[in-house]
């Protein structure tokens, strides 16, 4: 692992735990060192998904499927 | 008293109903078959979380006397169903809510089965429980796994627990346990069933559907269970059609379209075999006289990760309260999943819904060709309890796979057996359908399994 891996994991760890103090949330004993690829996994994937471009397209808040007709 | 061949609780819900209509089988005695088949093999499979045998067996004796007063309400009259335990019981605690109290009311696809005259045998098992249970073992091979989170419902209808169990798909959970355990499982389109009084795991993504044998159950539970309901904010108020009228239908001329690019992105992690068999089923769909073509779908690359994203921030949302037990006593993967709910941003929230609006709009413009998509169910047959990962579901929901991105959309999508495995095991083909049009859906699925006949293979359990 490198430095910068490292620090990132590290930041990582710091968020997730300030962010379950917000919700009046502690970790399970060990699961921060447990999930560490699972997160770092999930946080590359989600690069991946800011990846793609999507030019103009708008979020959908609602979802309402409409019938398509051929 | 029955006359047929097959044990009773091999009958599918189509063989059943018949007889019942008949008047050769009573409710009563199907339902104390079905209860005796639990009592035999799920200590070996674990799919019931509360099995309400009493109740099961008063709800027959009632049915028995509506029909003998030629008072037969339908296909599901009489006919022994379980539901997960997402959704809303009456009288039954829910362990998704936290279990400490029973409910009050039905969930609104409970009460509909109930009005068709459905038998209640109990509340099926589930992954993403706040609290540890036993995993529900696969009847093809009690050493793997059942998929999930539907867990219980796969075992139970592929071992003759029930004829018909009700599921919930967020990101493939009726799909995923239905091609693991060899059985017919539709998730309907996005507003087709009430998810009033459905534990919430994800609102904009959560799917109630029929898990049956055959395709034709599938369609009699639909029937059942679809509709508008006020009390639940995203219903679709718009007729229900006829689901069994046209199942028997001839497929000629029906356009499929298969994702070729999608499938390429998922090659590295799927099974060869189960590439090559529902390859062999598409082939199957094109010989029955349907034309097939290739489309594209290229936003579907991170449909998984956009699906994951708005599930695990709705999931948090929805079941804050009960965080701290799931971080005390849950299994690995639902604490993660409040981790990586808590990690993502309302950045990363917004980007998933955009992928979102691009891959309806993809779908409508494939559908614009096709009536029909088909592609495969699974990356792979069950694994065994060995090589299960307690964090696979999370790997499951951050690399592209088959099932999420028809969620994400809220397109009707089916999983049905198109073969086994050289261990056994069996696999599935899916096919997706334009919004509303399940029927289409259950179309072609019923000419494939007519035409392979991979029901007539039971379990050896």
């Amino acid at each position: 692992m490198t430095e910068t891996e490292e620090m990132m994991e590290k930041l990582t760890e710091q968020t997730l735990k300030a962010l379950l103090a917000q919700h009046g949330l502690e970790p399970k004993e060990g699961d921060l060192e447990r999930f560490g690829d699972a997160i770092e996994t999930y946080l590359a994937s989600l690069r991946a998904m800011h990846a793609v471009d999507l030019a103009d397209e708008e979020i959908a808040p609602t979802f309402h499927p409409e019938s398509s007709k051929k | 008293m029955a006359t047929q061949k097959k044990p009773l609780h091999h009958l599918t819900i189509h063989e059943a109903q018949k007889l019942i209509r008949d008047r050769e089988l009573s409710p009563v005695e199907l339902t104390r078959a079905i209860l005796q088949r639990i009592d035999a093999v799920d200590g070996k499979l674990h799919a019931y979380l509360d099995l309400m045998a009493e109740e099961a067996l008063d709800e027959a004796r009632v049915a028995e006397k509506e029909i003998l007063q030629g008072k037969y309400k339908g296909p599901l009259h009489g006919i022994p169903v379980a539901v997960k335990d997402q959704l809303d019981v009456r009288g039954a605690p829910a362990l998704i809510r936290g279990g400490k109290a029973e409910a009050c009311a039905d969930a609104a696809a409970v009460e509909k089965l109930r009005q068709a005259g459905a038998v209640l045998l109990g509340k099926l098992a589930m992954s993403s429980l706040p609290i540890e249970i036993p995993q529900p073992c696969n009847p093809w091979n009690t050493g793997r796994i059942t998929g999930g989170s539907s867990t219980g419902g796969g075992a139970a209808v592929a071992a003759g627990l029930c004829m018909g169990a009700l599921g919930e798909d967020t990101a493939g959970s009726i799909r995923n346990p239905a091609s693991l355990c060899g059985i017919v499982g539709l998730k309907a389109t996005y507003g087709r069933v009430s998810r009033a009084g459905l534990a919430p795991l994800s609102w904009s993504l959560d799917h109630c559907g029929p898990m049956t044998w055959v395709v034709e159950d599938t369609a009699h539970m639909l029937q059942a269970v679809a509709g508008y309901d006020p009390r639940d904010p995203t219903s679709i108020d718009i007729p229900v059609p006829d689901y069994t009228a046209g199942l028997k239908t001839d497929i000629k001329g029906m356009a499929i379209g298969v994702p070729r690019d999608f499938i390429e992105e998922c090659r590295v992690r799927t099974d060869g075999e189960v590439l090559t068999l529902v390859d062999k089923a598409i082939r199957d769909l094109e010989s029955l006289g349907a034309r097939v073509q290739e489309v594209k779908l290229p936003t579907f690359k991170v449909a998984t990760i956009a699906t994951a994203v708005i599930y695990y921030n709705e999931h948090f949302a929805a079941r804050r309260k009960e965080a701290k037990d799931t971080i005390k006593n849950a299994a690995t993967s639902a604490r993660a999943r409040v981790y990586l709910g808590l990690l993502t941003s309302a950045a990363d929230y917004i980007q998933a819904q955009r992928v979102r609006s691009r891959v309806r709009r993809e779908c409508a413009e494939v559908f614009a060709q096709v009536d029909l998509l088909a592609l495969p169910c699974q990356l792979r047959t069950a694994p065994t309890f060995e090589e299960t990962g307690p964090l696979d579901t999370i790997y499951k929901h951050v690399a592209p796979e088959y099932q999420a991105p028809f969620d994400l959309a809220g397109l009707p999508a089916l999983s049905v057996p198109c073969g086994f495995s050289r261990d056994q095991l069996p696999v599935a083909l899916q096919v997706v359908g334009k919004p509303f049009d399940e029927s289409t859906v259950l179309r072609a699925a019923y000419a494939y399994q007519q035409h392979a006949k991979w029901y007539e293979q039971r379990p050896p359990i």
